[in-house]
């Protein structure tokens, strides 16, 4: 028994060292995967489901770099007054923050869903010409509740190279990085 | 910082820029931008309008047009969401064609310098302390105000030379206020407008056509570096040399100094300093005895000058050169037309500076390079004289005196400095300092602490290049009228004004009724102008507001079939012929030279020109003095040794670079630093040659001659290393192994 | 036929102004090059201009080379790297992905023509300079290798917009920063495998070509024309390998990093 104890304890260290990059890997697909985190809270609950589906807006209404730029970007608050000036605001305090902030000359500060790292040059309009709609990385933005987008799609560079086999786009480095 | 980051921190304004309040002193706050600020990495913004002009996640680009130290060029600058990114020539202005130098692309660094001065700032505490605070700019105007309203009639405006529209509105602010408008510049310009302005009857720079010469000879200006027009010329040099099919242009440099223009030609002849002009004339005395040019014509250009009491067996001992080689410049110029003559730099910075420029200018007519092709180019007028004036000339260094005198006496209560350093830029024994503080009033519209803004009592940062508007005339044009258009790619990056809506303020101020608001009113006026006048070639519209808006996009007007009318006329009595004289008695001369980079200073705190190689000795961030090798071993000194270069002005400590290319008698000193304050880049580095050169003045034009200086070398047993991109030993090519391929003609 | 970038530099062209290197820098967030820097070797310039001397005054004259990476065809570099940082695309560049590397230096060892620079310390600008940075450049992080990418961003950026309009890229349409800057037009950059862009006819036609250090076969894509001399020096002045005198003590010539 004494013969096996300080084998045994070594063996355990070892084994529980080697968990560490073990339960790593196992949790980047999972807890730490970007599709695995909960909604992040926004200053205004903008629901994409009212523009999408009751309004019937496009992405690229308010999202117009989509098509021609590497940015989809977001509109700046002139563009929600476009309809806004004349929505009445009483009792629906989300639209009184906008208003408040457009009369303020207050820019709203969103937090950012889906971020690339800077290593990454990722060309919106490019996607766009392939034939792709927005739901395809975006997912389901419509029935998203308000306020609280979420990633739907793991984005990470596996994600990209798989999709960029499947459809014949360049998977050369000097693509997306420099 | 993260390129998201910053992307957010544009969008924050709503109009692309951030302008900040309430600086503190000369720094900038930026701890509340996204760099260091964690609550901002993941966010992105909705900015609060979009202007028409504001485009996100992309670029824009927007032509100006930068009056420079020398002629200056059309930019194009591309702006990402209200921050300028990158300066580029524009490919449609005359001049430039889109081509740029070191200087230009480094004027965004000048826009986002970290020293820049944040806002106005007032004096507290004694002249010359540094000690300011900042103060609002309803505070700064109030005070500027009542300084207008006392120093009436006795005003002192210094600016560098200015052109076009600022021009005009600094002309109506002096008509307005009493007073004197000098213009600082680097004083062989002084002397180069002088000799162009004697031999070729016209007060506008020529340029030359370099693209259609078969044979360049150049007494020592650095044409293709920051000589008068370095990119106009340097095209035509690229055509001169490989523009044209089975033809190449043969180029000559006849100078005391291998310099950094010097090296592109094919054959450097190197002369004694000073003696251009002797050598000039013994090639006319050669040219006319053998008959290779018209003997009448000679006589004409140089009359009053016994050509051959400077043949060549006179002038080749004086000019260090041989009879031969005299005779071969002589011969080679006469016969390899069109050949065309210039001179510039240090030729003009000698004592018999401007006979040196007019004698060498005058070889022109012996060939007949004087408005031919391939030869002199005279420069038409500015299409609107009086409302576009042409470039101010300079004041030369004999006249500072009396200028400086009056501020001691008192006779000038007020002085107003506007992108120039005269404390810098003139020699101590002036004493322009002491003098600034006698008891006028000084203001200062700087954006950086330098040796004269901190003589100021206010200091109003006033916009940058990339920041405002202005219609400039170069100098020299393209041999035809053009007018540069700026105007601001970006709104201003600290609180500043632009100096000419603070001009017509003042002048408003002190009773005068000025025809425009601001600086923007003046520069469309003036368009509008120009567009009644007729000309140019933006055809096919008469709405005035296009009209403008084609010459925003185009980056400024101009009109190809304007070239100068009036033949050039030949002086009636050339410039008495003169040797240089020299202060000091030692067997070396002292030769300083404005660098590639840095020039004369103007710009020595923008990092990216201090980084920037010497061409020559590829030193950097440093001032030395180069020493040729032979006179090294004489003086037991190696690169890197100190030696001390006793002047009898002042004694300096600089680090030798052994240069193969330096004549055995000759020091030379780069310019460019030396500033005692001048942001974190150039402030206490290296040393200023006008500090210890011994001030003398050409003779007739009174500029100042700072090649005019003997200098005694000391070893000072100190060693140090230079900074430069060179390795450590000198870089000659293995012959079995050659970097750089040549291919001979001969 | 693939493209093959490349360019074309004209010796004879060149007048060592160095608005090639300053436009560079802008363009592609090179940091800033400190005295230290320099002092240590380590100053980082992408396309740098070199003198060269030839005799000693007063039958002396100095020639510029601007050197930017030769983006070889079998670049030494490449096969060198344990992660695959640095590969060859299939444009012909030689191209370096900065997140991938971990700062091994085995490509800049093979690099006969020094143009690869190492990030030995992390890049830093004062807050408003940063202002001036191209968002289409990555800034590189310490430990990072960096080197000339022929503006990769802008031939990236110009594909893209001739892919969306539905066209072929012309030659001309746009260029590398250096290219655009240069004020005599010494180096023209194009694509080496279209018969009519402007390099591959100066290529097919020169008289005057070569390859810096042609000899080691890696077949650089950047073609210099020899430098024309209308006067040579006398036939006793040839170049020269350096006078061993001429240097300075030890001290001096020991190279530091």
């Amino acid at each position: 028994m004494g013969r096996i104890i300080k084998p045994a304890i070594f063996g355990v260290i070892v084994l529980l060292v080697l968990a560490i990059p073990a339960l790593a890997i196992v949790a980047r697909s999972y807890i730490l995967a970007p599709t695995a985190q909960p909604a992040k809270s926004q200053p205004i609950a903008f629901p994409h489901s009212i523009h999408v589906n009751v309004v019937g807006l496009d992405c690229t209404f308010c999202h117009r770099g989509a098509t021609t730029q590497a940015d989809s970007t977001v509109p700046a608050l002139q563009l929600c007054m476009g309809c806004h000036a004349i929505i009445p605001t009483t009792d629906r305090p989300q639209l009184e923050m906008l208003v408040n902030a457009f009369n303020s000359g207050t820019p709203i500060n969103w937090t950012r869903v889906h971020q690339l790292p800077d290593h990454v040059h990722f060309v919106h309009a490019m996607h766009i010409n392939a034939g792709f709609n927005c739901a395809t990385c975006h997912g389901d933005v419509a029935s998203m509740a308000p306020g609280a987008v979420v990633q739907v799609r793991d984005l990470r560079m596996g994600d990209c190279i798989t999709c960029h086999r499947e459809n014949n786009a360049p998977t050369d480095c000097s693509t997306c990085h420099y | 910082m993260r390129r998201r980051d910053f992307l957010k921190l544009v969008a924050a304004s709503g109009a692309g820029t951030v302008v900040f309040t309430g600086c503190a002193g000369t720094n900038i706050d930026f701890s509340s931008w996204g760099n260091g600020n964690p609550s901002r990495e993941f966010q992105i913004q909705s900015a609060v309008d979009n202007p028409q002009d504001f485009a996100v996640g992309r670029d824009l680009w927007y032509a100006t047009a930068f009056s420079g130290v020398a002629g200056g060029s059309g930019l194009i600058v591309r702006v990402y969401e209200g921050r300028a990114k990158k300066v580029d020539g524009n490919p449609d202005y005359p001049l430039n064609m889109g081509r740029s130098t070191a200087l230009e692309q480094s004027l965004v660094q000048e826009l986002y310098h970290p020293d820049r001065i944040g806002g106005p700032l007032r004096l507290k505490g004694a002249r010359g302390s540094g000690s300011y605070e900042a103060i609002s700019w309803d505070e700064a105007q109030t005070e500027f105000n009542s300084m207008i309203t006392a120093g009436k009639g006795s005003t002192l405006l210094i600016t560098s030379s200015v052109s076009g529209s600022t021009a005009a509105a600094a002309g109506q602010f002096i008509k307005a206020i009493g007073g004197e408008h000098v213009t600082f510049e680097p004083e062989e310009r002084i002397v180069l407008r002088e000799a162009t302005r004697r031999v070729f009857g016209s007060d506008r720079l020529p340029t030359f056509d370099l693209a259609n010469a078969n044979f360049l000879l150049n007494f020592g200006a650095e044409f293709l570096n920051d000589w008068v027009s370095p990119v106009h010329l340097s095209i035509g040099y690229s055509a001169f040399r490989q523009g044209r099919a089975g033809t190449r242009g043969r180029y000559w440099h006849v100078g005391p100094q291998l310099s950094a223009t010097a090296a592109s030609a094919d054959k450097w002849v190197p002369i004694n300093p000073g003696t251009e002009g002797l050598v000039a004339l013994a090639m006319a005395q050669v040219m006319t005895s053998q008959g290779l040019v018209d003997k009448a014509a000679a006589a004409s250009v140089y009359s009053g000058i016994t050509l051959d009491d400077y043949s060549p067996d006179k002038v080749a001992p004086k000019a260090g050169v041989t009879v031969d080689q005299i005779t071969e410049l002589a011969k080679t110029f006469a016969s390899q037309k069109p050949a065309v003559a210039i001179a510039g730099t240090s030729a003009g910075a000698h004592t018999n500076g401007l006979f040196n420029l007019t004698a060498v200018y005058s070889l022109n007519y012996l060939v007949g390079a004087v408005g031919a092709k391939g030869g002199v180019v005279i420069n038409p007028d500015s299409p609107l004289p009086d409302v576009l004036p042409n470039a101010t000339v300079g004041t030369a260094y004999r006249d500072w005196k009396p200028i400086t005198d009056k501020l001691k006496s008192g006779g000038t209560k007020l002085v107003l400095i506007h992108n120039a350093n005269p404390v810098y830029g003139l020699p101590p024994a002036m004493g322009f300092q002491a003098a600034l503080g006698a008891g006028a009033k000084v203001v200062s519209f700087s954006n950086f602490m330098d040796e004269t803004t901190t003589q100021a009592d206010l200091i109003l940062p006033t916009c940058v290049v990339l920041e405002d508007w202005g219609l400039h005339v170069p100098d020299p044009g393209p041999g035809y009228q053009l007018v540069g258009l700026q105007q601001p790619v970006v709104k201003p990056f600290v609180d500043a004004k632009p100096l000419v809506d603070l001009l017509i303020g003042a002048a408003t101020t002190a009773g005068a009724s000025m025809p425009w608001k601001t600086n923007e009113d003046l520069v469309r006026a003036t368009v509008a102008q120009l567009q009644q006048a007729g000309g140019g070639n933006i055809t096919g519209t008469d709405d005035p507001k296009e009209y403008f808006v084609t010459v925003q996009g185009q980056g400024g007007w101009w009109d190809p079939s304007t070239t100068a009318k009036t033949p050039p006329t030949a002086p009636k009595t050339a410039t008495k012929a003169a040797e240089p004289q020299f202060a000091g008695d030692s067997p070396y001369y002292l030769l300083p030279f404005p660098t590639n980079s840095l020039s004369y200073g103007e710009y020595s705190n923008l990092p990216w020109l201090q980084a920037l190689p010497e061409p020559i000795s590829t030193n950097v961030w440093s001032t030395w003095v180069e020493i040729n090798p032979t006179t090294g071993k004489t003086l037991k000194v190696e690169t890197g040794d100190v030696v001390k270069l006793i002047t009898t002005t002042a004694t300096v400590e600089l680090p030798v670079y052994i240069n193969p290319a330096a004549a055995t008698d000759i020091m030379l000193v780069p310019f460019g630093q030396g500033h005692v304050i001048f942001s974190r880049y150039a402030e206490k580095r290296g040393s200023n040659p006008l500090s210890f050169i011994v001030p003398q003045v050409e003779s007739e034009t009174g500029a100042l001659a700072w090649a005019a200086t003997r200098v005694k070398i000391e070893k000072a047993n100190k060693k140090v290393r230079v900074p430069r991109l060179e390795g450590s030993v000198p870089a000659y090519q293995l012959e079995e192994f050659p970097i750089i391929e040549i291919q001979n003609t001969k | 036929m693939g493209k093959r970038w490349g360019m074309t530099i004209d010796l004879d062209l060149c007048t060592g102004c160095q608005a090639c290197v300053v436009s560079c820098q802008a363009e592609n967030n090179i940091p800033i090059n400190t005295e230290e820097n320099f002092q240590q070797r380590r100053a980082i310039e992408w396309i740098r201009v070199e003198r060269y001397w030839e005799g000693e005054f007063p039958t002396v004259k100095a020639r510029y080379i601007p050197v930017p990476c030769m983006m070889c065809e079998n670049a030494p570099c490449e096969p060198v790297c344990p992660v695959y940082a640095t590969y060859h695309t299939d444009q012909g560049l030689n191209f370096q992905v900065y997140n991938r590397c971990i700062g091994t230096r085995y490509c800049s060892v093979n690099c006969h023509w020094h143009v690869r620079f190492f990030n030995f310390w992390e890049p830093k600008w004062p807050a408003s300079l940063e202002q001036q940075l191209n968002p289409l450049v990555s800034v590189r992080s310490r430990g990072v290798m960096e080197k000339c990418s022929f503006c990769i961003q802008r031939i990236d950026h110009a594909q893209q917009s001739a892919k969306l309009q539905g066209r072929d890229m012309k030659d001309g349409e746009f260029t590398t920063a250096c290219a655009q800057a240069c004020p005599t037009r010494a180096i023209v950059f194009g694509d080496l495998n279209d018969a009519n862009s402007e390099v591959a006819k100066t290529v097919a036609t020169t008289g005057r070509g070569y390859q810096l250090l042609a000899d080691l076969g890696t077949n650089p894509a950047v073609v210099y024309l020899k430098k024309i001399d209308s006067d040579p020096l006398p036939d006793g002045i040839k170049h020269r390998y350096f006078d061993s005198s001429q240097v300075g003590s030890i001290r001096e010539t020991v190279a530091v990093g």
